[in-house]
């Protein structure tokens, strides 16, 4: 046993050492009188991811942000198995309103809001509601078909890459929309794609973004998530304009990003939200359009870099679409596969 | 001291935290269990992580496309089917070591990729889910889920299963003739050859028992938990199962208790985040730091 001892002595001293440092510099929550909302958002990366992950965190913020009396908490980094751990975790503890950030764990979603029906559940590009569980649906291929027109004007030497993350119905519904911008300004253009099956992995999509370069791309399109940071850098290097996806990513890259097409859950989630204190919350699909959020990004320095006759057609085409005359037609990936598979 | 608080109370004081911790605990058990077995026979067998993926796709196999059974057939069939898919993945480098030599650390490593890889092309390819068009299998059939045990929580019969197998495999070691030969090759393989114990089939054997042990893991956490093949079902439990089977010093029951111990410490890591605000890597950097000096432990005792 003595043995067992010696193990434990140094083992507790290097731990304090190590929680000593963070514990020392932790504030004390300041209470207050009325029961505050308490809100949660599960992500399956981190916050600052300056992707994905971080535009749902700052849809979280924006709850803070624009009502009063709210507690919010979020756990970071959960393997996507492990979601539903996370989820019954906060509804254990009487969270009142449940976000999840991830389109793939679907079952954690479904069977939490199944456990818990008195808790409001929100999934973010989720693809299945339930009466206490929200889904919102970013129409993120309007915004994708304003950056294939972009792309499409733009490019010199007729080859547009496009690096997607995983091909799900949301990613793949930019992908058409993007694909359908860039036909209808040049018809002859080529569009190069590549998706790399995954969402994190972001040396695979700096790799892919490369090797577009190498086949002549001039103008590559990042549709995806933590991989695009691997895209956008890729472009950077290269010197190759791009456009980043999510969330405006012109940070990640300053010197190459054109815009980016929003997915609006900065917008998108404190609009849910709202809903819910109105008492307004429903179990349904809220679709976030080009006005609510899920728009194309601001160009910033580079606005000088595109032509101002292209941006005047995105403009021209964008309130087109807002005003109804323009649509830009969903595909249904699931009934679209099944095609695939029935012809294979 | 806040952040402890939270993480021992999360780990254990409400019910669906103490199942959370179980659910964890499972396949770190089964898994621990594993590597106790090959550590036994002085097998260095890293591959657990491999084992537990062989196991979870045959689980899934079996548990999505064979159809109109009833439960009582369907799930042992599906839970065993796990337990084969881990054994024919250990079996292959108790093989190539107890026939060709072979260094089982470089093969069971090197498996690890090969299945994990292979989990994925199912996952994006063959065994995709069409229906909902996201990255996961199709659902297994009811008939195949591990019942749950505590209502409203995730706390599923494959844990009672892991609980149930240390105490049969500590039967083993200790107390069958099988259990004598695995402990007599790791004490002195040159020993046991001389007193007649066939080397290369209890290798090969304990091998097999390590793997299924292993697959059980796997099978439980795709039939009890995910109900689904999904991609990287195990983050890594086969690699802190090394770790988890040192901790509990090589002894069924201690692998246990350390098993219940990293479940608590994963488990805790967004508890800690919150109460405190502690950053998860620092967590990470705790459960480094004890697989190192456990390990550092294991292997100064081991040659001193």
């Amino acid at each position: 046993m003595y043995k067992k001892r010696a193990l434990i002595v140094p083992l507790v001293l290097a731990l304090a050492l190590v929680i000593g440092q963070p514990l020392a510099m932790t504030a004390q929550e300041d209470e207050t009188d009325a029961e505050p909302i308490r809100v949660a958002l599960v992500l399956d990366n981190a916050i600052d991811d300056q992707g994905w992950n971080q535009a749902g965190y700052e849809g979280l913020l924006a709850i803070e942000e624009q009502f009063e009396n709210v507690e919010i908490a979020f756990s970071e980094e959960i393997p996507i198995p492990d979601m539903e751990r996370a989820l019954r975790d906060y509804a254990s503890q009487g969270y009142d309103f449940i976000i999840l950030h991830s389109s793939i764990a679907k079952d954690a979603a479904i069977n939490t809001a199944t456990d818990y029906p008195e808790i409001m559940f929100l999934w973010t590009d989720g693809d299945t509601t339930m009466d206490n569980l929200a889904v919102i649906r970013p129409l993120a291929h309007e915004a994708s078909y304003l950056a294939g027109l972009i792309a499409g004007s733009m490019t010199e030497t007729g080859i547009i890459g496009m690096v997607g993350g995983i091909d799900i119905p949301s990613t793949h519904r930019s992908y058409e929309g993007f694909v359908m911008g860039v036909a209808e300004v040049n018809a002859d253009a080529q569009v190069l794609v590549n998706w790399i099956g995954s969402f994190l992995d972001v040396s695979a999509g700096n790799e892919a973004a490369m090797s577009q370069v190498e086949a002549g791309a001039d103008i590559i399109f990042g549709n995806g998530d933590g991989q695009n940071i691997g895209v956008l850098r890729a472009c950077e290097e290269t010197e190759t304009l791009c456009i980043g996806a999510v969330r405006d990513q012109y940070d990640v890259a300053p010197s190459v990003v054109l815009t980016s097409v929003g997915w609006g859950f900065e917008t998108g989630i404190p609009l849910v939200f709202g809903d819910y204190l109105e008492g307004k919350f429903e179990g349904q699909f809220y679709e976030i359009n080009l006005e609510e959020g899920a728009d194309l990004m601001p160009y910033h320095e580079n606005e000088e870099l595109i032509p101002e006759e292209v941006r005047e057609l995105v403009e021209e085409k964008r309130q087109e679409i807002i005003d109804g005359d323009l649509e830009i037609p969903v595909i249904d990936f699931a009934e679209e596969m099944e095609e695939e598979e029935e012809t294979d | 001291m806040q952040a402890y608080g939270a993480l021992v109370y999360s780990a254990f004081g409400s019910v669906n935290g103490f199942a959370e911790t179980m659910v964890k605990a499972c396949p770190l058990l089964l898994a621990g269990l594993g590597v106790t077995v090959a550590f036994r026979a002085r097998f260095w067998n890293i591959g657990a992580e491999g084992q537990i993926y062989a196991g979870g796709i045959m689980a899934a196999v079996v548990g999505i496309y064979i159809t109109g059974l009833p439960a009582v057939v369907h799930l042992p069939l599906t839970v065993l089917a796990g337990a084969v898919g881990g054994a024919l993945w250990g079996l292959v480098p108790g093989y190539l070591k107890a026939r060709l030599k072979v260094n089982e650390v470089i093969t069971t490593l090197m498996l690890n990729y090969v299945i994990i890889l292979l989990a994925g092309y199912l996952i994006h390819g063959p065994m995709r889910d069409r229906a909902s068009g996201i990255t996961i299998s199709p659902q297994l059939l009811q008939t195949a889920w591990l019942p749950t045990v505590i209502p409203r929580t995730r706390f599923h019969a494959g844990i009672l299963l892991a609980l149930a197998l240390a105490v049969v495999v500590y039967w083993l070691l200790e107390r069958t003739v099988l259990g004598f030969q695995i402990r007599t090759v790791g004490e002195n393989e040159r020993a046991a050859r001389v007193a007649g114990v066939r080397v290369g089939r209890t290798i090969i054997l304990t091998m097999i028992v390590s793997g299924a042990l292993a697959g059980l893991a796997g099978a439980a956490e795709v039939a009890g938990l995910q109900h689904r093949l999904v991609d990287e079902f195990s983050p890594g439990y086969g690699f802190l199962a090394v770790a988890v089977a040192l901790l509990g010093n090589l002894h069924p029951i201690g692998v246990v208790f350390a098993s219940v111990l990293f479940a608590a410490l994963l488990n805790g890591a967004d508890a800690m985040q919150r109460a405190a605000s502690v950053p998860v890597p620092v967590i990470f950097v705790i459960e480094g730091l004890v697989i190192v000096l456990v390990s550092a432990r294991f292997f100064r005792q081991r040659s001193g």
